[in-house]
């Protein structure tokens, strides 16, 4: 497959991927960009026997990590800044999904913010699995494990969302 | 109890239901370019792997040049005893000067 075909094909996939990592606009672009030419790198190297867009997924997924450690790296030493702000009120100032309706953002943003404080497995599950609507099988696939500990990821991660959740109204 | 537990599953739900709603967006089209000119850029920056090996190569010559060069070189104590077994002078005092 030709790159401009396969760009074609899943740049949307990608960038809608990375939004739900980032749930802003100019990071998920950052990290569609650094994924395409990820992809640009090896495609040679790509086995046939795997399908496409599992390969593709992974990348995402480990680009999209990646790019949250490195600003979570920044945001440490960025300390004028955090002696002002805190970490949560500087999370609200770069919410920026697309993809929400004006109605619903303030719900949204909540339900992110305690998705946020999972860690790298359980948010990636319940993103696979709850918004972009991946089987449990597909989501065993991608992240290379059995759909039985996909199960029990999903369920760990929708608790801890909702531990996260109640002890932010109980504040 | 059970009841209870199955109320909070169902709340739990109910309440992660709302990430269903968000909606599939389009990528810039402006990305593309932007990919491509990052590719480039990739490109010019790196170095290519057979002259990564040749330059590696080259100084690993070198070194091992050095190396035999060193352990070759004659001790001093051996070309001291061996000017003395030949009566010959090992410093620049050729006129027995003072």
């Amino acid at each position: 497959m030709q790159f401009d075909a396969l760009f074609t094909t899943y740049k949307n996939m990608v960038y809608n991927l990375a939004l739900q990592y980032v749930q802003n606009v100019e990071d998920a672009e950052e990290i569609t960009q650094d994924v395409f030419v990820a992809i640009h790198h090896s495609l040679n190297t790509f086995k046939q026997n795997a399908e496409m867009s599992t390969w593709i997924y992974r990348i995402a997924i480990n680009k999209s990590l990646d790019f949250l450690k490195a600003k979570k790296r920044k945001k440490r030493f960025g300390f004028i800044v955090s002696i002002f702000e805190n970490q949560e009120t500087m999370q609200a100032h770069s919410f920026n999904h697309p993809g929400i309706e004006l109605e619903q953002k303030q719900a949204v943003q909540l339900i992110f913010s305690a998705l946020n404080k999972l860690n790298d497995q359980q948010k990636t599950a319940l993103i696979l699995s709850k918004i972009e609507q991946k089987s449990q099988k597909e989501v065993a696939e991608i992240m290379n494990l059995t759909p039985k500990a996909v199960e029990s990821l999903i369920v760990r991660a929708k608790n801890n969302v909702f531990k996260n959740l109640n002890n932010k109204e109980g504040l | 109890m059970k009841k209870a537990s199955s109320n909070i599953m169902n709340e739990m739900e109910q309440t992660l239901d709302i990430l269903n709603n968000i909606k599939e967006v389009d990528a810039s089209p402006f990305l593309i370019t932007r990919i491509q000119q990052k590719i480039e850029i990739d490109k010019i920056n790196s170095i290519s792997t057979p002259w990564v090996f040749s330059i590696a190569a080259t100084v690993f010559i070198l070194l091992c040049l050095n190396v035999f060069t060193i352990a070759k070189k004659p001790q001093m104590n051996e070309v001291s005893s061996l000017a003395k077994n030949m009566n010959l002078l090992n410093n620049d005092n050729f006129y027995n000067e003072q």
